[in-house]
């Protein structure tokens, strides 16, 4: 199984930056967190970006940015690009394929995130140097790297379930984006709109009644709730006959 | 090793109220190239579908390599190459990769895998282009390299839908070439459906014909020619006139006459008495330089089955 696995990740990885629109379009998509994440935003929050929460921006939009095209490639670019029956036919089983293009988008969405969590990192203490070195407070480190992988498995697992249904790759990303960016505006809207209903002293008094510390364990275990689902839901859809009907 | 690579027991299979495949029943015998011949919709790809394990039957049994195709198909698509109405082949890998991805996903061993894939590029004239991206190669080079990914494993039976269709004649020939020598010399049963029926002439040992999901005709094509093609004679000469197509038209075991330039194509109805004929037609004024006597070919054997099932 694990040979299999590595097997499809030997393979997704090949074609991992030259899919779908092309090679440049792709490190475009690649150089976008890179650049925000990794030089602008830790320019403009020196200090802050270590020890206000401002870096958790990393955890919460790379994997977005950088799965959502790959992972919508899985099964609709196969299917698409009518490699998908061949593929099925071979000896490889069903649980390896499905894990390893998984793996292999987590791996990229969140392996860049750690890179630029490190990578911004660098760029905060050489523009604040002052002969110590400044690191993150452990618990915003935490949050990067648990809510990175936890984005990361939540855009892959949902991805997946949008790709084994698509019929193409575009169709697949217009469906996940709009799953994704919708609860995203809706919060905005939340905390623009807040302000308008209550004072703002009210809502301080109401938010500092919590610990932050305890909230982020409830959102991580929400998050690895929801994870847990939409991979046990992507294995039970994962089945030969159904792709090819599809 | 079993005698049969393929036994087939009343497949059907339905898609939403819709009868692709109803009741099929066919064995195919171990190390043979074996044609699966039909109009577009006949059900070929479904059977193909079916016997990997792809999809499941509606009713009906099918056992590949000894293999029952509904609950065993994890056993059996290692012992099986397939080529498909698609060739599969990932234009954005090499050459070389797409069949060291092929090579790994069947398990070969490092070595066995470089030296398979440097074999069969060479054999399929390939080798050279071997690291460019496939999305260049022409249509014909395409199939080469998906022929080669299905039988990079050294399967027992391969499953090829339509193999040679849209590739010129040299490429065609060297499919068949390869195809033939496949059986011949490492006995790999050959399960292939077509629509060239020259092709299916040559290379096929049997033939099976389907339409509308059910059998219409099996064996070899000789066979198939004997059951249900019928006599010819061909009359090459000159001096064909009207009068002359008529009094052959009202014999007895005349039952259709045919003018293509300098020939005369008559379909017969009873075994004829060339001698016979030939002095007829010397007697209307005819100069018949040669006769050939046979039975129709592949192809009007089957559009005459075709014709018979409507």
């Amino acid at each position: 199984m694990n040979t299999d696995i590595m097997t499809i990740i030997w393979k997704e990885s090949k074609g991992l930056l030259k899919q779908g629109k092309g090679r440049s379009k792709s490190i475009l998509v690649l150089l976008t967190p890179v650049i925000m994440f990794g030089i602008i935003l830790p320019i403009q929050f020196r200090e802050e970006w270590l020890d206000m929460g401002w870096s958790l921006t990393i955890a919460l939009f790379t994997p977005i940015v950088l799965i959502a095209p790959t992972i919508c490639e899985s099964f609709a670019g196969e299917r698409e690009r009518h490699t998908l029956e061949t593929l099925l036919a071979s000896r490889l089983p069903d649980r390896a394929i499905l894990f390893g293009k998984m793996l292999v988008s987590i791996i990229y969405g969140y392996g860049v995130t750690i890179f630029l969590l490190i990578m911004s990192l660098a760029i905060v203490n050489i523009l604040v140097w002052n002969g110590k070195f400044q690191f993150y407070q452990t618990n915003i480190l935490l949050a990067n790297l648990g809510l990175g992988l936890l984005f990361s498995g939540l855009m892959v697992s949902l991805g997946i379930l949008i790709s084994l249904r698509s019929a193409t790759v575009q169709s697949a990303q217009q469906v996940l984006m709009m799953i994704v960016v919708v609860p995203i505006f809706g919060l905005q809207a939340i905390v623009f709109l807040l302000p308008t209903f209550l004072p703002m002293s009210s809502i301080r008094e109401f938010l500092g009644k919590f610990n932050y510390d305890q909230i982020l364990l409830v959102i991580l275990g929400v998050l690895l709730l929801i994870d847990i689902g939409f991979l046990l839901a992507a294995m039970s859809r994962f089945k030969r006959s159904r792709l090819i009907l599809n | 090793m079993d005698k049969m690579a393929i036994r087939i027991q009343s497949l059907t299979r339905d898609f939403e109220g819709v009868r692709a495949l109803d009741g099929l029943s066919l064995e195919v015998p171990s190390g043979i190239i074996f044609g699966f011949l039909g109009p577009n919709g006949a059900g070929k790809t479904t059977t193909i579908r079916l016997l990997l394990g792809l999809l499941e039957p509606s009713s009906g049994q099918a056992e590949v390599l000894g293999y029952d195709t509904r609950n065993q198909a994890d056993q059996l698509r290692p012992l099986v190459g397939a080529l498909l109405e698609h060739n599969g082949i990932y234009e954005q890998m090499s050459a070389e990769d797409n069949l060291e991805f092929y090579g790994r996903a069947f398990l070969l061993p490092v070595a066995e895998r470089s030296r398979r894939i440097q074999e069969l590029l060479v054999e399929m004239g390939l080798w050279e282009r071997r690291k460019d991206l496939a999305r260049t190669w022409s249509r014909g080079m395409k199939q080469k390299l998906a022929l080669a990914r299905t039988i990079l494993h050294r399967p027992r039976l391969v499953l090829l839908d339509e193999p040679t269709a849209g590739l010129d004649v040299q490429a065609a020939v060297a499919v068949r070439e390869s195809l033939t020598a496949l059986a011949e010399q490492e006995g790999v049963t050959v399960f292939l459906t077509t629509h060239n029926m020259v092709e299916a002439e040559k290379i096929c040992a049997q033939i099976a014909v389907i339409r509308q999901g059910r059998l219409v005709a099996l064996g070899s094509p000789d066979e198939l020619r004997a059951t249900t093609g019928k006599l010819q004679v061909v009359i090459i000469g000159r001096g064909f006139t009207q009068h002359v197509l008529n009094v052959l038209q009202q014999r007895n075991e005349v039952e259709s006459v045919e003018q293509k330039d300098h020939h005369l194509v008559l379909h017969m109805r009873l075994e004829p008495d060339i001698p016979t004929l030939i002095g007829l037609l010397a007697g209307e004024g005819v100069q018949v330089t040669e006769v050939h006597q046979g039975k129709a070919n592949l192809e009007e054997t089957y559009l005459q089955l075709m014709e018979e099932e409507r």
